[in-house]
C-alpha cells in the first residue's frame, strides 16, 4: 500500500465535502462565505477526479482485485478520519487535503 | 400499510439490531481481533520470542512427528511464517477419547530450526478468539446457526438502516458532538455509512463462509447424505484414501515441496496433512496459501505417501466455485499486506462502533421518556444492563484472558482451559457489576478498569516475560511489539472514553452558540 493514493483519497472526500455541504456549520466555519457556482462545480470535478486517480493508482499498483478492496479500505479509514477532524480541527482538516498529498509525494520522491 | 414505507423501515432496523446487537458485538469484535490471529498466539507464546521461519522446516518435523505419534490418523503440519514462525502441528490420534468416544485432537510446536518440540506454555491464544468469532463458545453446530442467524438480521438492519436514512448524501460528513441523542444518531449514521461497503461485505461474504451449512438443500436434493462428493466434485477437495492397514515407509517430503512451488509459480502450501502417515497408502496433501490473493481457492495436490509419486492436483476451477471463493477470501482477508489488514482492522472497529451506537441510542432515545414519569420499565433497564455488560464486559474479558496467559502457573493442567474460563469469569463479573450500579457509574468504572487493564499489559509482560518491550523493539521484533504497543493504545483509547463517559453532563447539553449558528438557522428555515 502506497502512500500517495492514499492521501488522494482524502483530499477527494474533502474537497467533495467543501463542495456539497453549504450548510454544515463547520464548513461554514472554514470557509467563511459562500462559494461561487464555478468554484463548486471545479471542487467537486477535483474531488471525484481525485478519488478516481487514487483508485487507478491503486489497481496499477496491485492489480484489480485487491486494488478494489483497498480503495475501499483507503475511503472509509479517510472518511472517518475526516469528519473527526472537520469535526475538532476544522482547519486543520481543509489544510490536510492539501498538506497530505504533498508530503505523500515529498516522502515517495525521496524513498 | 397503515404508516409510511419509511416508518416501517425504521420499525425494523431498531428492532432487527436490538434483538442481535450484542451477539452482532461480539461477533465483531472477535472477528477484528482475528485479523491478528498469528500475532495474538504467538504473544501468549511467548517463549518463542526467538523463532525463526526457515525453509525446510517442516521436512525436519517429520522425524520427530513419527516418533511423536506414529498412529496418528492424520498430521496436520502449518509450516511457519514470518507471522507466526514455528511449526504448528495437530494431529487425530487412532485411539478414541474414553470421555466423548471421538478420536482425541492433539497440538503441539515444533522448533523451525531443529525440528525439536518446542516447550510451550499450553494455551489456545488467537484460536479462542477466531473460533468464538463463529462459534461463541457454544457446541460448534449450535454456535454456527446462532452466528448466521444474528448475521441474517445484521443484513435486515443494514438494508432497512440505509432505507431509513433521510439524507444519506446530505449527511455523509456530519458529526455534532455534546448534542445528547442528535449526536448518537449522527455518530450511528457516519460510522455506518462512512463504512458501509465494509458492513455489507463481511455480513454478506460471513454467511457465504457458512452457506453449504445454512442452505444444504440444493446439494442434499441432488446428492443426497454424500457430500463428500459434492464437496470433491464441486471445490476440488481431494477425496478419502482409506489406509490398507500395512506399514509403509513415508517418502522424503522436500521433492514433493519443490514440485509444488514449481507449480505454483514459487508460492508455498499453507497447510500439509499427511492421511495415514504409517501405512502404505499414506497420502500426502498441499494447499497453497493466499498470500496476494484475493480468492481462498483451494488449490490442492496430492501424492501418494510412498512413492512420492503426484495423484492429482486441484486448481481450474468453474465459475460458481471460484464465485465462492473469492467471496471466502474476502472475509478471511488472508491474502493482505500489513497495511490492508489495519484497514480491515480499522473497518471491523468501525462495525463495533456501528453496533455500540446503536444500541446505546436505543437507550438514549428512551430514557427522557422515562425520566419525565419516574418509573424504569424492566426492559430498558435489561437493554441498559445488557449493553453496559456486553460493551464494557467483553474488552475487559479479552483483557483478563491476556492477563490469565501471563499468570497462571505453566504447570496447572488443562492450563488453556483456565485461561478461558478467566475469560467468561470476568465477563459475567462485569455484567454483575453492572447489576449493581446506576448506569452512568457502570460504564465510567468499567471503562476505566479496561483501560486499566489494557494499557498495564505491556507492563505486565515485562514482569513475567523476556519478550516486553524493553527487548521486542531493539531487537525489532514487530510482531510482540506491535501487540505491546496495540494493547496500551487500546488502554489509551478507553481512558478516552471513561473520561467522556464521566465528564457528559446527564442531560442533552444546550447546543452551542457558534458564529455559524444564525447562519445554519436561515438556512434551515430557508428550506423549510
Amino acid at each position: 500500500m502506497s502512500l500517495f493514493p492514499f492521501a488522494l483519497t482524502y483530499s477527494g472526500l474533502a474537497a467533495l465535502c467543501f463542495a456539497t455541504n453549504r450548510s454544515h456549520e463547520r464548513v461554514r466555519e472554514v470557509l467563511k462565505r459562500d462559494l461561487s457556482a464555478l468554484q463548486r462545480h471545479g471542487l467537486r470535478a477535483l474531488g471525484w477526479g481525485a478519488l478516481m486517480v487514487s483508485l487507478l493508482m491503486a489497481a496499477a499498483h496491485q492489480g484489480w482485485p485487491i486494488g478494489t478492496v483497498e480503495w475501499f479500505g483507503m475511503l472509509t479509514a479517510c472518511g472517518v478520519s475526516f469528519v473527526l477532524l472537520l469535526t475538532y480541527v476544522p482547519r486543520l482538516a481543509a489544510g490536510l487535503a492539501v498538506g497530505l498529498p504533498l508530503c505523500a509525494a515529498v516522502a515517495g520522491w525521496i524513498v | 400499510m397503515k404508516e409510511g414505507f419509511r416508518q416501517s423501515m425504521a420499525w425494523l432496523h431498531t428492532w432487527s439490531g436490538l434483538v442481535v446487537g450484542w451477539i452482532l458485538f461480539a461477533v465483531f469484535v472477535t472477528g477484528t481481533l482475528s485479523y491478528f490471529r498469528p500475532e495474538i498466539s504467538q504473544w501468549m507464546r511467548p517463549e518463542l520470542r526467538d523463532a525463526h521461519a526457515e525453509p525446510g522446516a517442516v521436512a525436519r518435523v517429520i522425524p520427530t512427528l513419527q516418533q511423536r505419534a506414529p498412529d496418528a490418523q492424520r498430521w496436520f503440519i502449518q509450516p511457519p511464517t514470518s507471522r507466526e514462525p514455528v511449526v504448528r502441528v495437530s494431529w487425530t490420534n487412532s485411539v478414541a477419547d474414553q470421555a466423548n468416544g471421538r478420536p482425541r485432537i492433539e497440538r503441539g510446536n515444533f522448533d523451525a530450526t531443529t525440528g525439536a518440540e518446542l516447550q510451550v506454555r499450553d494455551t489456545r491464544g488467537g484460536e479462542f478468539l477466531y473460533r468464538f468469532h463463529f462459534e461463541l463458545s457454544m457446541q460448534p453446530i449450535w454456535g454456527r446457526w446462532v452466528v448466521g442467524f444474528c448475521a441474517m438480521f445484521m443484513l435486515v438492519a443494514l438494508i432497512s438502516g440505509v432505507i431509513t436514512h433521510k439524507k444519506i448524501f446530505k449527511d455523509f460528513f456530519t458529526f455534532r458532538p455534546r448534542k445528547g441523542q442528535r449526536s448518537w444518531l449522527d455518530a450511528h449514521n457516519a460510522i455506518g455509512v462512512l463504512a458501509l461497503p465494509y458492513h455489507l461485505l463481511i455480513t454478506y461474504t460471513g454467511l457465504i463462509t457458512l452457506m453449504f451449512m445454512y442452505m444444504p438443500w440444493g446439494v442434499t436434493a441432488n446428492y443426497g447424505s454424500d457430500t463428500q462428493t459434492f464437496f470433491a466434485e464441486a471445490l476440488d477437495f481431494a477425496p478419502e484414501a482409506a489406509p490398507a492397514n500395512q506399514p509403509g515407509t513415508l517418502t522424503r517430503l522436500e521433492p514433493l515441496l519443490s514440485a509444488a512451488a514449481r507449480r505454483w509459480e514459487g508460492a508455498s502450501p499453507a497447510l500439509i496433512t499427511v492421511h495415514h502417515p504409517g501405512d502404505v497408502n499414506s497420502r500426502v496433501e498441499l494447499r497453497r496459501d493466499h498470500q496476494d490473493r484475493l480468492s481462498h481457492a483451494t488449490q490442492a495436490l496430492v501424492f501418494e505417501g510412498v512413492s512420492g509419486k503426484l495423484i492429482s492436483a486441484a486448481g481450474a476451477e468453474p465459475a460458481a466455485a471460484q464465485t465462492r471463493n473469492v467471496l471466502y477470501g474476502l472475509h478471511i482477508a488472508n491474502f493482505s499486506s500489513p497495511g490492508l489488514r489495519w484497514l480491515f482492522a480499522l473497518s471491523g472497529l468501525a462495525g463495533m462502533l456501528m453496533v455500540a451506537s446503536g444500541l446505546v441510542l436505543w437507550s438514549v432515545k428512551r430514557a427522557p421518556t422515562f425520566a419525565r414519569t419516574g418509573r424504569i420499565p424492566f426492559g430498558y433497564r435489561l437493554v441498559e444492563i445488557l449493553n453496559i455488560g456486553v460493551i464494557t464486559g467483553l474488552p475487559i474479558a479479552i483483557a483478563a484472558y491476556f492477563w490469565a496467559n501471563r499468570l497462571l502457573p505453566a504447570g496447572l493442567p488443562e492450563r488453556s482451559t483456565w485461561e478461558i474460563r478467566a475469560f467468561f469469569l470476568a465477563w459475567v463479573l462485569s455484567l454483575a457489576a453492572a447489576l449493581f450500579q446506576p448506569a452512568r457509574t457502570a460504564w465510567r468504572t468499567q471503562f476505566t478498569f479496561a483501560a486499566v487493564l489494557f494499557a498495564s499489559l505491556p507492563l505486565l509482560n515485562a514482569l513475567t516475560t523476556d519478550a516486553h518491550l524493553g527487548i521486542t523493539l531493539a531487537q525489532g521484533n514487530w510482531v510482540y511489539a506491535g501487540f505491546d504497543l496495540t494493547m496500551f493504545g487500546l488502554g489509551a483509547g478507553f481512558a478516552l472514553i471513561a473520561w467522556h463517559a464521566a465528564r457528559a453532563p446527564k442531560k442533552a447539553a444546550k447546543p452551542r452558540k457558534t458564529r455559524a449558528e444564525p447562519l445554519m438557522a436561515r438556512a434551515e428555515a430557508e428550506q423549510a
